[in-house]
């Protein structure tokens, strides 16, 4: 009885000290932290992509906080959340354009020339490393899935060796532009339906010889667009967004169909 | 923690069928392909341009850089253009492609006898004649000699080693030229000071070669000493030389100067003699060619730039079931998917494998076994660091020393699950590297 009395006062009175020194500290060293930055934290969507450019959502709602840029945006929350955070912080945040990852190419296992059968790891990556690409046009996609392994919010699928990004689920991180040996995802605005599916930079003969649907550089989009928005350098065409309007026109006159509408493709399914 | 055991290093079937078969030269090939970039550095400056009537031995790209070479035509004739090519590494690069027109005619002053002496004159005749280092990886010879005032050389070891299974280049060099390997030994002893120690390393299988060098430096009377060593690979790996000679291990990253080493392939210091004696630029290599899916193996001196399409026709061309073409050697080289595709500085072999020799294995769970751990030469966990690149965790794998992986293909090797070990671990290599620059 002793014993249980006694263990109950000295851990008791231990506990007691130890507690007060925890108390003292706390309020010793207490360090403001804006309640805001949590309630922003938790608005965002949490995946850490960092489409925004920085490291992560916390570190994006600490820097939106503390400075209320209004130029600051989470390219992922879009509309909505501008919106919300803005009535937060009471400032009015500015809109951008939404972002979409296309894949520049479409050569795949039927319309291009592969270059060699390769055994090994099953990554983009690693099949850079040991040749220059899975096809022989030096452009092209390499179609071992880096991408879709990175990206978040599962918007890319392999299809026949090329990649292909599902632009309803794609947020417009960037995350896979950042890990794409090739160079062959890159951002364009969503609402933008038309692109060049192609960043071929050779001869249009020599494109022609390596893949059937890559752009020659012939110039007939430059020619039926009545909105002067394409331009042909270095043999690949390249649509000003300041003037295209998505009529579909290029698609149409395309001879390799390398200019894809995402629109028209969804009507003709 | 890892290192538990000294008997690293693996011991494949050697398969030297062609150490018999003297340097021949090769025929001139109707196409020279010389890419830009020959070995590591920056790739030179194209000085020519398009219909330039070049001589053999000509300039055609200057050094852009400190680490960086020179490239000279290999033959007289003219370039046709200047257009992406397939080096042997895979990658496309930019190459000046030349018509050859048969001649073979010398540029003016490029191979008569001229012999340069001092310390400066050789170090600048290296840099012009554009030597790199011909082993394997390439680097500039003129960087490598070119030690830092503080640091003393004491050990200069020659690499005849030949660990690579096939490849008989140095060692038919070896027997051919061995008084002319002394005389180029002598010159990079008056670069690197009068009392460096000299070691010839070479492997125990090759008994003729050990016994033509020693004979050779007692008529020479020269002060350089025949280290037989035990035929295992990576014994020809700078890293394992230095171990093996000097007890002393180098750390990641170091260069051998730091240990007061300097190495030099036989390939190398022969082209430093060519190039000391005779004013000769670097623009023909002894290549061997073999396999088992070859019709004759032979080794041959070659003109740089010859496509391995041009050396198949001499050796009598290959069996139709040709599954595989490696450049280099089977452990370490590339497999290549065209035979366009040109010799280079640092091509020591050129290897054809039939289907029958060329195993295709499944990849199994590892059953921790720890063979990897055994043979690795930089006793590195494999299986361990293989695993946290597929997991993409790179900075535990650069704890465990990621970066000191020479990629020599050991645990791979041995691996009875025949996992990708070495692959996973290039890939780390590779994404920290990209991640580094960031």
């Amino acid at each position: 009885m002793n014993t249980v009395v006694l263990s109950v006062i000295f851990l008791g009175s231990v506990s007691l000290i130890l507690g007060v020194c925890i108390v003292l500290t706390s309020k010793l060293f207490k360090t403001y932290e804006n309640p805001l930055i949590q309630t922003v934290t938790k608005l965002l969507p949490g995946a850490n992509c960092g489409g925004c450019g920085r490291a992560g959502c916390a570190a994006f709602a600490k820097e939106l906080v503390e400075t209320r840029s209004t130029s600051m945006s989470c390219p992922v929350g879009g509309q909505a959340l501008r919106e919300q955070l803005g009535s937060i912080l009471g400032i009015k945040l500015q809109a951008v354009t939404a972002s979409v990852a296309r894949v520049l190419c479409q050569g795949n296992f039927n319309k291009s020339r592969m270059s060699g059968e390769y055994e090994g790891i099953r990554d983009c990556v690693a099949v850079k490393q040991a040749m220059h690409g899975s096809k022989l046009c030096p452009y092209s996609c390499i179609g071992y899935g880096t991408c879709k392994n990175t990206c978040k919010y599962g918007a890319i699928s392999i299809s026949n060796g090329v990649a292909i990004v599902d632009e309803n689920k794609c947020v417009g991180c960037g995350e896979c532009i950042k890990n794409c040996p090739m160079g062959c995802l890159v951002l364009l605005p969503k609402d933008q339906k038309t692109f060049v599916a192609c960043r071929s930079q050779d001869k249009g003969a020599i494109t022609r010889k390596l893949c059937q649907t890559g752009c020659i550089g012939c110039g007939k989009c430059s020619k039926v667009c009545e909105q002067g928005a394409i331009t042909v350098t270095n043999f690949v065409s390249k649509i000003d967004y300041s003037k295209c309007i998505s009529c579909g026109k290029c698609v149409e006159a395309c001879p390799t169909h390398c200019i894809v509408n995402t629109n028209l493709d969804n009507k003709n399914k | 923690m890892f290192s538990c055991c000294n008997k690293s290093g693996i011991h494949p079937k050697s398969n030297k069928i062609t150490r018999g078969e003297p340097i021949e030269k090769a025929l001139l090939p109707k196409l020279i392909v010389l890419p830009l970039s020959q070995g590591i550095g920056a790739p030179p400056t194209c000085l020519v341009k398009p219909q330039d009537y070049v001589k053999k031995g000509t300039l055609i790209a200057e050094a852009s850089s400190f680490v960086s070479s020179n490239l000279h035509a290999s033959t007289s004739g003219t370039v046709l253009k200047i257009d992406r090519t397939i080096a042997p590494n895979g990658q496309y690069t930019q190459a000046i492609f030349i018509e050859p027109d048969g001649l073979d005619e010398w540029e003016e002053g490029k191979n008569v006898s001229s012999l340069v002496s001092t310390k400066e004159e050789i170090l600048q005749r290296i840099k012009e004649c554009g030597i790199i280092g011909m082993g394997g990886a390439g680097f500039p010879t003129h960087v490598k000699l070119n030690v830092p005032k503080d640091k003393k050389i004491q050990n200069l070891i020659i690499n005849g080693a030949e660990c690579e299974p096939y490849l008989t280049a140095d060692h038919r060099l070896m027997l051919e030229e061995s008084s002319n390997i002394i005389k180029g030994i002598e010159l990079l002893r008056v670069v690197l000071g009068k009392d460096v120690r000299v070691y010839l390393a070479i492997e125990k299988n090759k008994p003729d070669a050990i016994e033509v060098m020693r004979r050779t430096i007692k008529e020479e009377d020269a002060s350089i000493e025949v280290l037989p060593l035990e035929t295992r690979y990576p014994q020809g790996d700078e890293r394992t030389l230095i171990k093996t000679v000097t007890g002393k291990k180098l750390g990641a990253g170091k260069l051998p100067f730091e240990l007061g080493c300097v190495i030099q392939n036989v390939g190398t210091v022969f082209a430093i003699y060519e190039a000391c004696y005779f004013n000769k630029p670097l623009i023909e290599r002894v290549t061997t060619i073999s396999g088992p899916a070859i019709l004759k193996g032979k080794n041959k001196r070659v003109l740089l730039g010859t496509q391995f399409l041009d050396l198949l026709q001499e050796c009598g061309g290959m069996y139709s079931d040709v599954v595989q073409v490696i450049s280099g050697g089977p452990m370490m080289g590339k497999a290549e998917y065209t035979l366009e595709v040109p010799v280079i500085k640092t091509s020591s072999g050129v290897l054809f494998f039939d289907r029958a020799s060329f195993q295709n294995y499944d990849e199994h769970p590892c059953i921790n076994c720890g063979r990897c751990f055994e043979v690795c030469p930089q006793k590195l966990p494999p299986t361990v660091l293989a695993r946290l690149s597929s997991e993409y965790n790179f900075d535990q794998a650069v704890k465990l020393g990621l970066k000191s992986c020479i990629e020599c293909g050991c645990c791979s090797y041995i691996c009875p699950s025949k996992r990708e070990l070495v692959g996973w671990i290039r890939f780390g290599k590779n994404k920290v590297a990209k991640l580094g620059k960031k």
